[in-house]
């Protein structure tokens, strides 16, 4: 259950300040499918990298399955993005060093999974995606949505509660945008969390719920199907 | 680092065989200019080394390049008069036949001993040298029996101890027009008595010549000290110069493990994302630090072996690496890898992930 409230995050560049969130309280139970959506620099990356745990606000409490998040420490953050969050990014990130088995792994090595174990989830999560044959590939080998669908096995590797999506089809084709938002609401039906920022309505209507923000504010809540 | 250390050991090892060669324990003294008043007499050096407990034995070295031949071969070799005592001064044996005697220096004897390497100048390869006791040489066009062969000191074929005549010193000074004889080598008790039979044999010479110019005497053990000595100041040189190329390397490794954090700023923040914590980070900065410089420390070790033996072997020293060398190099090799890798892999770990992720 993921708990925002009065969330605050203000930038100070120079003699501006930007309240990328402006007072933000967002209540998301396990299980929902979230889309965040709201104009370019209304504050949506913001939102969802304090969601996990991978910015602190400036003032207000998060509270994560009932801990207070805003008190941790960076590893304690760490710990928590290891065993309860899964992220997918616009931009995949993956590590270009890494081959495909060895990216998704990853998140296995830092949760302390024997070797034999890891690699039994991670060709696991990868099947799950349908790139079961392609794991000794690298990331320059495969295509925009191939790499997307590596960083979404990667998310789905450690069997984390919530995964967060900042436009994970933001930089592919509307077919293969198709495919990774049908695996996305596929992982919803399986229990996941999932949240979602998107700025196009179409891929938000898929969600079941919606939350538009405007200048760091929220301006409309809407559940569009019950979960 | 090994290099310059293994060669530093190798020089000093080099001098040292040269005056073991030499005979450790050895005074030589030459005389310039000799004259019918002012001369060296052996019987008088004889009476000399016999009252003196430090000096214990004495030899005649009368040295010339001539035409020798053994049937159809000619060579131009070193042949040097000597007496019975000469073997035993420089610390060389017989390996086959017998030495020169006494009996052969008081009648003239035309006899030789020849060294290992001059067999195969002048007999052949092969030829052993059982067969060659016994044979004729023609030296300078006179015949001498060849009574025994000298061992063998190195078998690098540079080696001039090893391809020579000894002849009886009464023989060369007659054969080779000598009257007065120039040179003589004198073996002393131990290195402590090495300074009082210098003195000794210094009083003999400046009372037979009145001037400290017209001789020289040379002792090898305070020849070897200054030497070595020098050595030792190239020494430190050489490994104050490598102390700082290590530094300079050193930095080199931070320079690299910088350059590194900050190329992967974005990869630091990926792995921050997926749970690396700070720990996590360091380690894989730390181990790639260790893998860089322990490799470059691993491969420069065995660079410097590697050149170590080689420039030995070419130069013939006895080059020596020691293992103080290696653990010293590689110590400080890992250690400034393993500091220089943990700062900047310091500063990596702590990174916001977000932060680190956003950088371009
Ligand atoms: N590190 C930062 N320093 C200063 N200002 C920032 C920083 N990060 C974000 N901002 C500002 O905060 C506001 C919200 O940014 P955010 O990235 O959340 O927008 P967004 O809704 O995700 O936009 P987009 O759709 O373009 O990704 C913007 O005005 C942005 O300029
Ligand atoms: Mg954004």
């Amino acid at each position: 259950m993921i708990e925002l409230k009065d969330i605050y995050k203000i930038y100070q560049t120079g003699d501006t300040t930007v309240h990328a969130l402006d007072g933000i309280s967002l209540h998301i139970d396990d299980g929902e499918f979230v889309a965040i959506v709201g104009q370019s620099g209304s504050g949506k990356s913001t939102c969802m990298n304090i969601i996990g745990c991978l910015d602190i606000p400036t003032s207000g409490k998060y509270i994560l399955d009932g801990v207070d998040v805003s008190m941790l420490s960076d590893d304690e953050l760490s710990y928590i993005r290891k065993n309860k969050i899964g992220f997918i990014f616009q931009q995949y990130n993956l590590i270009q060093k890494l081959n495909v088995i060895n990216n998704v792994e990853l998140p296995l090595i830092y949760k302390r999974i024997s070797k034999s174990k890891r690699l039994e989830k991670a060709r696991e999560a990868l099947k799950r995606v349908g790139l079961e044959n392609m794991e000794h590939r690298y990331p320059q080998q495969l295509s925009g949505g191939q790499q997307q669908r590596v960083s979404i096995a990667r998310a789905l590797a450690g069997k984390p509660s919530v995964i967060l999506a900042d436009e994970p089809t933001g930089a592919l084709d509307s077919k293969t945008g198709i495919d990774v938002l049908q695996l996305i609401k596929e992982l919803n039906d399986e229990g996941n969390t999932i949240v979602l920022v998107t700025h196009d309505n179409s891929i938000a209507m898929q969600a079941k719920r919606v939350v538009r923000l405007q200048d760091g504010k929220i301006i409309e809540d809407t559940v569009i199907k019950e979960s | 680092m090994i290099l310059i250390v293994g060669l530093g050991n190798g020089v000093t090892n080099k001098i040292e065989d040269t005056f073991e060669e030499m005979g450790s324990n050895v005074i030589t003294a030459a005389a310039y200019m000799q004259t019918s008043s002012k001369h060296i007499e052996y019987d008088g050096l004889e009476e000399l080394v016999a009252q003196d407990d430090n000096i214990t034995k004495f030899s005649p070295y009368v040295i010339t390049n001539v035409n020798v031949r053994v049937e159809r071969k000619e060579r131009t070799i070193t042949v040097i008069g000597v007496s019975s005592s000469y073997l035993s001064i420089r610390n060389r044996e017989i390996e086959y036949g017998r030495n020169i005697e006494y009996i052969d220096e008081k009648r003239e004897q035309r006899v030789c001993l020849i060294g290992n390497h001059t067999i195969k100048k002048l007999f052949g390869e092969k030829t052993p040298i059982e067969e060659v006791v016994g044979k004729n040489v023609r030296i300078n066009g006179t015949l001498f029996k060849v009574i025994g062969v000298l061992n063998e000191l190195s078998t690098s074929s540079f080696s001039t101890e090893d391809d020579l005549f000894l002849i009886p010193y009464t023989v060369a000074q007659k054969e080779f027009a000598q009257k007065y004889i120039t040179t003589f080598y004198f073996s002393y008790l131990d290195k402590e008595s090495a300074k009082t039979a210098t003195d000794v044999i210094d009083k003999y010479y400046y009372q037979v010549f009145k001037d400290a110019d017209d001789y020289i005497i040379v002792d090898a053990q305070s020849i070897m000290d200054s030497m070595n000595e020098t050595i030792d100041t190239i020494k430190m040189v050489l490994i104050a110069i490598a102390g700082i190329s290590l530094l300079v390397g050193g930095i080199g490794i931070m320079n690299i493990m910088l350059v590194s954090v900050t190329e992967r700023t974005r990869e630091i923040g990926i792995r921050k994302a997926i749970g690396a914590d700070k720990r996590d980070v360091l380690m894989q900065f730390i181990i790639e630090a260790i893998t860089t410089s322990g490799l470059g420390g691993v491969l420069g070790i065995l660079l410097g072996i590697f050149l170590t033996n080689t420039v030995s072997k070419a130069f013939e020293i006895r080059g020596d690496v020691g293992i103080a060398a290696i653990l010293i190099a590689s110590g400080i090799s890992t250690f400034i890898g393993i500091i220089f890798g943990y700062l900047p892999a310091n500063k990596a770990a702590n990174l916001h992930p977000i932060d680190a992720l956003r950088y371009e």
